[in-house]
């Protein structure tokens, strides 16, 4: 009981009391919620039958071996029995697991509740906080135990709790933990006169549709005996017809094909009990921005919320003040491994794999729809978590969110390959098709400037190519991240194909780039993480990766411009999102004859800007995401200074609490300059002059860096926006406009700035791998 | 899971029952709501096939309501060919909902109308909403191209709409054919006007009364009731961009005549006379099945149904004999009832007609093994429909009538063959190409127009013509674009001249095909 490890022996015959010479062993970890059958299940049949292959074979071959059995420690147990399996009460939560689930199934961990032997299965260790329910009186408990709406809580003497999923009474009873309490419900499968009825109706609907069947018995098969699809069509309608309205799902005929099964599917979804176990959640609630925000602050691994495998939580601030708003959850890297598991679990076995295309999509536009539905509560915890201006958070970080989704939920069944025509081999004849599959568990790590649209970019073309995902947030703002989680168990997605994990890049985004089961990671963050995370991917299971990094994107400001235009639009380029923006104008080049005309309009308008309280509707500046942020980007100022670079405006913290900057203006910064080269990430407009006419001097300048991710230009010259464009390094170019991002448009960058598309059909490709098929006829 | 519907105990269909529904409302629809005609040419009657009873009479629209329609109608363009794609896919996605949630009524509606058993109109209302999902989903990524001149220079290519699209229905789908033809013409930002059949008036109004529901603009999509000479005057307007029609080939060739003097795009998609070819290596009673399917759902007015049905020698008597008791067994009867498999069928001429092929195929030489005789079910109120027994034919010939046109009705012409290259050359003997069939094992087959087939191992169905799946395009789609397989694009600018052929797999039921392909049900005109 408690053991970490399990195995088997196969030993040389002897007089019946298994002390013979041992031949072979092998040997498993046993997981901490493993069960006797469980463990028969994944190691005990298939290795056992491997095993004594293996010996007969060593037998056979002369080269048998005959280790002695030590006879030290050595005890010997026997069959287990019901009447030793009962529970002492006197342990440690983790006692009590080890007890029941080691007497899982047979004979059965089993204590007295009101007088009666009630037998246990089921049993997981509780991590997350006890959830409510009621009290239910266990003979010898330390504590009464609670019936809750996933199970049966326990308690040890440790104070700690475990969950048991199923009772069962002496008649041989068993019922779901959960339904102790509710009278009548019973679960067995002895059917009712009522559900009798209904199963003789179904027996007549299956009569006439497999006509070719004399008789339906228990073991007649729907499909082996010659249904197609288009009969699960017609037995689920005539079902809906003839049982009182009586809904299925075509799924539901594929999952129980025998007739048998099939009357046990029914009778169970008209009792109600195949209902989905409601999602429990433990919230942190804050009335703040006039209503209620209930954020969920624990790992979302395989649909449920749970605290950390060793309890580990870190705090998260609220930039605007510096206070903490809540603990959430320090993923660990057995939490990792859990949710890697998890979706591994769900592509490889679950309902998301078998789905089609088109429920995908189906799932995806729900989700949408309920990000919708929740954007206020959204934008707002956005404004908390990561001081984002509310009003631009409704519309960009949650509005093109639920966007994304939209689009990419469009997709879902319109991903597909081409026939090829290849050289026939006569006489033969050959035809290539090529098959679009998605990659299968996939990483994404994301940062913090737009946690939820950042999520939502990677996350939607992952999901509408079929794939299951595991997403950690930035460290510094992971709370609409798990908001979302939530919202997915709502819209309908399959436990297991969408896992948060909140955590350090160090641990687990670490482990997410070393993982051996994952097949792909998308990443947005800076590009030295970025190499490190290629060298992991590389280095583990050459998995393939997706980079956005940093940029440091020049906009380059003609005197043919439209100057309203362009110092309107410059400061967009720059300020917008507080310049935590990855297509931040990173250096402005600015032509001789209009440079200071718009150095003094950028300030002008600057000192119009009001900062304040993200939530105020009339702020338009919020603070910079967390503390490190704030003093890099001092630091960053002060550089500019000390090389001799004009701080015009700004360069300071605003003097009142939480992490604000001063929307920052430096001019005369040459290309030498740690300003010119540095990104800065934060409200710092860099300002070079360039001479009047000087075309080819300012696209050298301008293409002289290691990034690529986005640019600008802005003239009334249709010519010259061509030509610079076309000579601009860079994966976007804005001609007149800035930041002007669609879901439709690809997005992402080249040279040190990454690659691979997020957003349009690209992001597509990005987690898709295309598989060839040739034949001969 | 997705998320179960509650529905009321009592579907939509089993309150309307045979021989009480009425329609007393316009037939019109025009500026988002249902309207008299403004003009006539004459009136028309529909009927509910199952008693012979008329529902609705009906004025054929004039030259003034046609013109009002397309000035409404384009007036409705300018509004909806400014929204972004995702705005239109938003609308589209919500009809599609709406249809979703009125399944059984509007099912039951085109029972009602059309005559097919209730339980195929249920498959019908699920494939148009599925294709208006798939196209509200296309309407947000439509993309053209950009093509890389030398000296820097470029050229583009956008996807713009055409204007105010005419759709001319069939009366065997109506509904159906509604969404089909609306679907990618709304998705791509077009206005549409539709004609249904004078057969078949009624349910293109539910499909226009839930669109405004779902927020297109008035006039987006309008109805017009009419003829022939009504649909004259809307292929010939001035104002309409481009007509597209389901139906028979006389009328396509008019329309195609017609649309011609404005030089206007057509889409066409006619009648068939396809083959089904019975390989002796074949799974037998999937054959039979796929043959029965091929020929007699929706009483076997479907156009690309697999009406000659070639079969190999050795097998033909035990076939034809499990086709002939299989047959025997389909019930025949009011529509609205669940468990009936076959109903009447449009009206008194069309079943005259059919029994008149069968007459003459009797008089050819060929022999009827079951059916084709006129049928009165026991229910007195059915005394009045138009019904006849399904009916097999054998003996038949290459030469006579009943293999050589398109019945329309629920006769099966079952014809012998020895080698493969001849039942190609036989099966492509035809002015017809609309579908075809093979059942067989073997890898190696001529595909019936020179184009090696591939067929699974097992148990393979080369189901009749794919049907009914809305992704794939029906008919003769006739654009060469990359990846573009849709109806859609053929309601746009760019239509390039080139054939598509489709191939559709049945994989075996024991494999993992189970899953990834699905037989679609043969629903479709």
């Amino acid at each position: 009981m408690g053991d970490k490890k399990a195995g088997l022996s196969v030993f040389w015959a002897d007089d019946g009391l298994d002390t013979g010479p041992i031949l072979l062993q092998r040997s498993c970890e046993v997981e901490p919620s493993d069960t006797v059958d469980a463990l028969y299940n994944r190691f005990l049949f298939p290795e056992g039958i491997k095993a004594m292959v293996e010996a007969v074979q060593l037998i056979a071959d002369g080269k048998a071996p005959r280790v002695p059995q030590s006879e030290e420690g050595a005890t010997y147990e026997g069959i287990q029995k019901k009447e030793n399996a009962k529970i002492s009460w006197d342990q440690s939560a983790e006692g009590l697991h080890n007890w029941i689930r080691g007497h899982d199934k047979v004979p059965g961990a089993w204590a007295e509740i009101n007088g009666q032997v009630v037998t246990f299965y089921g049993s997981s260790l509780l991590h997350s906080s006890v959830p409510p329910g009621q009290p239910l009186e266990v003979k010898g408990a330390t504590k009464p135990g609670l019936i809750t709406k996933n199970g049966l809580v326990l308690f040890g003497n440790d104070g700690k709790a475990l969950m048991v999923r199923n009772l069962q009474f002496e008649d041989g009873k068993m019922i779901p933990a959960s339904q102790y309490f509710s009278a009548g419900e019973t679960s067995v499968v002895e059917l009712t006169a009522e559900e009798l009825k209904v199963s003789e109706t179904i027996k007549v609907i299956w009569a006439g549709i497999l006509s070719n069947v004399p008789v339906i018995e228990d073991s007649t098969d729907f499909f082996k005996s010659g249904a197609s699809s288009m009969d699960v069509v017609r037995l689920v309608e005539e079902i809906r017809q003839k049982c009182g309205g009586l809904q299925l799902q075509n799924e539901d005929v594929y999952m129980a094909t025998k007739f048998e099964d099939f009357i046990q599917k029914v009778v169970r979804k008209l009792r109600g009990e195949d209902q989905e176990e409601e999602l429990v959640v433990d919230y942190v609630s804050k009335e703040v921005n006039e209503m209620t925000v209930k954020m969920p602050y624990q790992c979302f691994i395989n649909g449920q919320f749970s605290d950390a495998d060793d309890g580990k939580t870190y705090d998260t601030i609220n930039p605007t003040d510096g206070s903490t708003i809540c603990k959430v959850s320090y993923a660990s890297l057995a939490d990792v491994d859990k949710a890697v598991a998890a979706a591994k679990e769900a592509f490889e076995n679950g309902e998301w794999g078998r789905m089609n295309a088109r429920e995908r999509g189906r799932l995806m536009y729900r989700l949408a729809d309920l990000l919708e539905e929740n954007q206020e509560e959204l934008a707002t915890i956005e404004a908390l978590d990561s001081g984002a201006v509310y009003t631009l958070a409704l519309k960009t970080h949650i509005g093109m969110s639920v966007q994304t989704f939209r689009y990419f939920a469009g997709w879902c069944d319109k991903i597909q390959g081409s026939t090829i025509p290849i050289n026939q081999a006569r006489p033969n004849r050959n035809l290539t098709f090529t098959k679009k599959e998605p990659l299968g568990v996939c990483a994404i790590i994301i940062p913090w400037n737009y946690p939820l649209m950042m999520l939502a970019w990677k996350s939607a073309a992952c999901l509408a190519a079929g794939n299951t995902l595991v997403l950690k947030p930035a460290q510094v703002t992971p709370l609409t991240a798990l908001k979302f989680a939530e919202l997915s168990v709502q819209a309908g997605f399959p436990k297991g194909v969408i896992n948060i994990i909140p955590g350090s890049g160090g641990v687990a985004g670490q482990r997410l780039s070393e993982h051996p089961d994952i097949r792909k990671l998308g990443f947005t963050g800076s590009t030295p993480i970025g190499k490190q995370i290629m060298k992991s991917c590389a280095v583990s299971n050459l998995k393939k990766v997706s980079l956005e990094l940093g940029g440091k994107s020049p906009l380059i400001i003609f005197n043919d411009c439209e100057l309203d235009k362009a110092v309107r639009m410059g400061m967009g380029a720059v300020f917008f999102n507080k310049g935590e923006n990855c297509i931040a104008a990173g250096r402005l080049f600015v032509e001789e004859s209009i440079h200071d005309e718009f150095v003094t309009r950028v300030v002008e308008e600057i000192k119009k800007m009001k900062i304040g309280d993200p939530l105020d509707r009339s702020t338009d500046h919020g603070p910079q995401n967390h503390q490190a942020h704030l003093e890099k980007l001092l630091q960053y100022c002060e550089a500019g200074v000390k090389e001799g670079a004009t701080l015009v405006y700004g360069g300071r913290q605003v003097q009142r609490p939480g992490f604000f900057m001063e929307p920052t203006v430096f001019t005369n910064v040459e290309d030498h300059m740690y300003l010119a080269k540095e990104e800065s990430f934060g409200p710092i407009m860099v300002i070079s002059k360039f001479q009047n006419g000087d075309i080819e001097g300012v696209l050298q300048r301008a293409n002289n860096t290691e990034y690529g991710l986005a640019s600008g230009v802005f003239t009334r010259d249709i010519n010259k926006a061509m030509y610079v464009s076309e000579k601009l390094e860079a994966g976007t170019v804005f001609i007149n406009t800035y930041n002007k991002t669609d879901v439709a448009a690809p997005f992402g960058g080249v040279k040190q700035s990454g690659f691979g598309k997020d957003l349009g059909e690209e992001a597509l490709n990005e987690y898709l791998k295309t598989k060839t098929v040739t034949l001969e006829y | 899971m997705l998320s179960r519907t509650v529905w009321a105990l009592c579907p939509a269909s089993a309150i309307m029952s045979t021989g009480t529904f009425v329609v007393s409302q316009p037939l019109n629809y025009r500026g988002g709501a249902r309207v008299n005609p403004a003009d006539g040419s004459g009136t028309e009657k529909a009927f509910e096939p199952a008693t012979g009873r008329v529902i609705a009479t009906f004025t054929c629209s004039g030259e003034k309501e046609v013109n009002l329609a397309v000035e409404d109608a384009r007036a409705a363009f300018r509004t909806w060919k400014k929204k972004s794609g995702m705005e239109r896919c938003r609308v589209l996605l919500e009809a599609a909902r709406i249809i979703r949630e009125r399944k059984d009524e509007i099912a039951a509606v085109e029972t009602i109308n059309n005559g097919k058993s209730v339980f195929e109109a249920r498959l019908d209302i699920d494939t148009s909403w599925q294709c208006l999902e798939y196209y509200a989903g296309l309407a947000g990524s439509l993309a053209g191209e950009h093509i890389q001149l030398p000296g820097g220079s470029f050229g583009y290519t956008r996807r713009e709409p055409l204007g105010v699209c005419v759709g001319i229905g069939a009366w065997n789908y109506p509904f159906q054919i509604a969404c089909w033809k609306s679907a990618p013409a709304l998705a791509c930002g077009n206005a549409m006007i539709f004609k249904p059949s004078p057969f078949t008036p009624v349910s293109a109004l539910l499909l226009a009364e839930i669109y405004t529901q779902a927020g297109v603009p008035p006039g987006l999509f309008n109805v017009v009731q009419g003829g022939a000479a009504t649909g004259q005057l809307l292929c010939q307007h001035q104002d309409v961009a481009k007509v597209s029609f389901t139906g028979s080939v006389p009328t396509g060739s008019k329309i195609m005549e017609m649309s011609a003097k404005g030089i206007k795009p057509v889409t066409l998609e006619l009648g068939g006379k396809s083959p089904l070819i019975i390989f002796s290596d074949c799974d037998m009673p999937n054959a039979v099945k796929g043959a029965l399917m091929a020929n007699f759902l929706t009483q076997g007015e479907v156009c690309c149904n697999g009406t000659r049905v070639f079969v190999q020698k050795d097998i033909l008597d035990k076939f034809t004999a499990e086709v002939v008791r299989q047959t025997q067994k389909i019930k025949i009867g009011d529509p609205l009832l669940e468990d009936t498999r076959m109903g009447p069928l449009i009206n008194g001429p069309h079943l005259e007609r059919v029994l008149e092929f069968v007459r003459l195929a009797r008089e050819q030489g060929a022999k009827v093994l079951c059916g084709g005789d006129p049928y009165v079910p026991e229910d007195p109120k059915l005394k009045g429909g138009y019904y006849m027994t399904p009916c097999v034919l054998t003996d038949c010939r290459d030469d006579m009538t009943c293999v050589k046109e398109e019945i329309f009705g629920p006769v099966m012409s079952i014809l012998s063959f020895d080698t493969e290259a001849e039942v190609l050359e036989r099966a492509n003997n035809t002015s017809f190409g609309l579908a075809a069939g093979v059942f067989t094992r073997v890898w190696q087959r001529e595909w019936p127009s020179d184009h090696r087939v591939l067929l699974p191992t097992q148990d393979s169905v080369c189901g009749d013509g794919g049907c009914g799946v809305c992704v794939l395009t029906a008919g003769r789609p006739k654009e060469e674009h990359p990846g573009t397989q849709q109806h859609d694009f053929q309601m746009l600018n760019v239509d390039l001249g080139a054939f598509e052929k489709r191939l559709y797999f049945q994989l075996s039921q024991q494999g993992a095909g189970r899953q990834s392909l699905e037989l679609p049900p043969l629903s479709h005109a």
